[in-house]
């Protein structure tokens, strides 16, 4: 089932007049899950962009209950509020809102002991690839060869693979979603919000400003990054791992828009050397490998 | 009530049931590793209603505990040196965000080199937090000051989180009696919890996102005021603990004072080992020398008043079982700065377990009078002949 | 003992909590009602939630609008132009 356009009608939650940067994803993104999350949640905000965007006291932009949290104490302060929710008798969700940085390096601790000790969480990490909230820094999420702040030449090594990490960690529920798809996007939180134990999901926010785009091109790039195979949307249910519809075109190499029209149209890849987009098509390549014995059943993390 | 003879690991998690904790975040670490094991048991046997989340780093443990106390219920969590330097960032962060939250520290030196005996300096280092801070000097006293942590804590003229450090191994492991106070004792003296605000749908907040520098300033003094306001509610709460829970105990005031009133020596000392330096006192009296013990039980917020009541015209030995390299003990320094017109000496030991028991003290003392100024490092007779024996690799 | 001390660092959900964003504008979208079939993919696709359903189509909140022209990346019928703010 999914969400018509007509019941989505106002009943997101953030309250326009943000400090975000105009053109956004991560506002698209918290639109996008607000609508599909309900009433019924605690958004703990970990150290990123989005604890700027909710704005200057005493007025916030979440129309939520926020706990702000330090960088590496999301998933550990969720699992505690989860635990009061069910002392308390009440069915709120915990989730955490997380970037890219506060989930592939800072906070990787946390998340993984939540993971193992499959708290009842949703973890959502808007992955811009970057330290975007302080000017644009390299993290573990961003892929080889772009241009950061801190690596003008061109990242030198390639992009941890967040959610095949969380799979290994047999978690009931693994996806990964992309603000330019916003039905997937729903229907992957709708899934995630029910789960009685730990779920993520991680959704690709192209950041203008940082990937060096026009910020009227956010959605575009986010579609593109999909179409062209270089971010897969997928879910991993108990271990079964389904491929989501606007992406199965990429299970045959032939069928996959070439990776050079999502490079082309940022900024950030612009002096990127040849043998570093080699190794970042060749990453695309292998996840892609892996995801097909996965689909097929033949592998199972 | 009942008498029992337990460590003061057993009592702090038995004083962790009787509050009704409902939510704790847990890590192990030496010295205080079997009160979370403690807690661990009497939940499988089915005595013990809190819920245990066993996190995978302190620093973690700390958010967990502050996550469930902002969702409403009364949290509580435990730690030691390397440990609570490692939630550093987490205890501030719950200070600020005004949530009450209580928490043992099971005092413990600080490595490099690896150590795991008693000394005070992580207790110490989280001093300017806005944490209130209390010290044990009994297992019976470890018990009762958490069970009042919670009744102080929660009061709405404080709203500011609580440890209470324990010598490690000297009180967490050893045994003596103490009387615990029954489920209904501890039920009629814990009001149902409060605090400043709760995460809950129904009303939906944020805590923390970025204010103005201006409003930043008002809101952390709101903490160093609701310290200075926790005097009067800590005096308070420890008369009605004495009154309605267990009768023995000195706790209508902050710090203790022990045959101060005629004498001429003070001697200045927080833990366990306050009770050697009043079996030397009592022993130097004999021999006639008027010395009294200033045995300070909080060390956030400071007793100013009653320091300067008890102290001002005495001539003060400040014993410390820290230092802030630099400058000194940070008890000297709290108590020179209390005093400014009275000499005041300070020695430093029983750093990284050097054990000083009363013949200790009773040297210590006797040098202080003859000397009573400056800052000295002491160690007992047979440390003093050790040689360092640690190759030197200077080139 | 008055509590008037006492001050958290609580923030209550509002419009605006960025300033006034609207200001921040260089150009402006204009949405063409003959053009708009009513699909609503700028309202999906808006990161301020700016744009609002009226009576069917979508008219702009020009206060917190930013300009920063995604309705008129995503409009499939071509109905948004970006005019300049002057």
């Amino acid at each position: 089932m999914s969400l018509g356009v007509r019941d989505i009608l106002n009943r997101h939650k953030l309250m326009p007049g943000t400090s975000a940067c105009p053109g956004c994803p991560e506002n698209i993104a918290m639109r996008i899950i607000s609508t599909a999350l309900g009433e019924n949640a605690v958004i703990i905000v970990v150290a990123g962009c989005s604890s700027v965007i909710q704005g200057m006291g005493p007025n916030s932009a979440y129309n939520y209950p926020v706990l702000n949290v330090a960088f590496a104490a999301g998933p550990a302060a969720a699992s505690g509020i989860a635990a009061a929710m069910r002392t308390r008798g009440k069915n709120v969700k915990a989730v955490v809102w997380a970037g890219d940085g506060g989930t592939a390096d800072i906070g990787m601790a946390s998340l993984s002991g939540a993971a193992e000790r499959n708290e009842d969480i949703l973890y959502i990490c808007v992955d811009n690839e970057a330290y975007m909230n302080t000017g644009g820094q390299r993290s573990g999420s961003t892929p080889i060869g772009a241009s950061t702040t801190t690596t003008p030449m061109g990242k030198r090594h390639n992009k941890k693979n967040i959610p095949f990490i969380m799979m290994a960690h047999r978690v009931p529920y693994v996806a990964t979603a992309s603000v330019g798809y916003p039905h997937d996007l729903m229907e992957k939180i709708r899934k995630a919000k029910e789960i009685r134990g730990f779920s993520c999901v991680q959704v690709l926010c192209p950041d203008p400003y940082g990937w060096m785009f026009e910020p009227s091109k956010t959605a575009e790039v986010a579609k593109l990054a999909v179409q062209t195979c270089y971010w897969p949307l997928f879910e991993c249910e108990n271990g079964i791992l389904k491929i989501s519809d606007e992406c199965l075109h990429c299970l045959d190499k032939r069928t996959r828009k070439p990776i050079q029209e999502f490079l082309k149209i940022q900024g950030r890849f612009k002096h990127a050397d040849q043998q570093k987009i080699r190794e970042l098509e060749e990453y695309v390549n292998e996840m892609w490998e892996k995801l097909k014995l996965m689909y097929k059943g033949n592998l199972k993390l | 009530m009942m008498e029992k003879v337990i460590s003061g690991n057993d009592a702090v998690a038995l004083a962790v049931k009787l509050s009704r904790v409902k939510v704790t975040g847990i890590y192990p670490i030496t010295p205080q590793t079997y009160i979370i094991e403690s807690l661990s048991e009497m939940k499988d046997r089915g005595e013990l209603e809190t819920e245990i989340i066993r996190v995978e780093s302190e620093h973690s443990a700390m958010a967990a505990t502050f996550g469930a106390a902002a969702a409403g219920v009364r949290a509580y969590t435990a730690t030691a040196s390397q440990g609570l330097l490692y939630m550093h960032e987490m205890v501030w962060w719950v200070a600020g965000s005004r949530i009450p939250v209580v928490m043992t520290v099971g005092t413990r030196a600080v490595g490099p080199p690896w150590n795991i005996w008693n000394e005070h300096t992580d207790f110490m280092s989280e001093r300017d937090s806005g944490w209130i801070m209390a010290f044990a000097s009994t297992p019976q006293e470890a018990m009762d000051l958490t069970i009042t942590a919670f009744r102080i804590t929660e009061d709405e003229r404080v709203f500011l989180p609580m440890m209470i450090g324990m010598d490690g191994f000297i009180l967490s492991h050893t045994k003596t009696r103490v009387y615990v106070p029954s489920q209904e004792e501890v039920d009629s003296y814990l009001p149902p919890r409060r605090q400043p605000y709760v995460l809950d749908p129904e009303d939906s907040i944020a805590m923390g996102n970025m204010f103005s520098p201006e409003d930043y300033m008002k809101l952390r003094e709101s903490i160093h005021r609701a310290q200075i306001a926790s005097k009067e509610v800590i005096v308070e709460a420890g008369k009605e603990y004495m009154k309605r829970v267990v009768p023995i105990g000195s706790y209508s005031t902050l710090n203790e004072s022990y045959k101060l009133e005629d004498a001429d020596y003070a001697v200045v000392i927080m833990g366990a080992w306050s009770l050697d330096a009043m079996q030397a006192v009592d022993e130097l009296r004999k021999e006639g020398l008027k010395v009294g013990v200033y045995r300070v039980r909080f060390v956030r917020p400071w007793a100013e008043e009653e320091v300067v009541k008890a102290l001002s015209d005495k001539s003060v030995l400040v014993l410390d079982r820290s230092v802030s390299f630099g400058r000194g003990g940070q008890l000297y320094t709290e108590v020179k700065a209390s005093l400014p017109d009275t000499d005041i000496k300070g020695v430093i030991t029983g750093l990284g377990g050097v054990s000083i028991g009363k013949n200790e003290m009773k040297v210590i003392i006797r040098k202080f009078v003859e000397k009573p100024q400056g800052i000295e490092w002491f160690y007992p007779e047979e440390a003093r002949k050790i040689e360092l024996r640690s190759p030197r690799y200077i080139k | 003992m008055s509590l008037n001390y006492q001050l958290f660092p609580i923030s209550k959900p509002g419009k605006g909590a960025g300033g006034k964003t609207g200001n921040w504008r260089i150009v402006k979208p204009l949405v063409h009602e003959d053009k708009c079939v009513g699909c609503k993919a700028c309202y999906i696709w808006c990161p301020e939630g700016t744009i609002i359903i009226k009576d069917g189509k979508v008219a702009v909140d020009y206060e917190y609008c930013k300009g920063c022209g995604i309705c008129f990346n995503v409009c499939p019928a071509k109905a948004i132009e970006m005019v300049s703010e002057s």
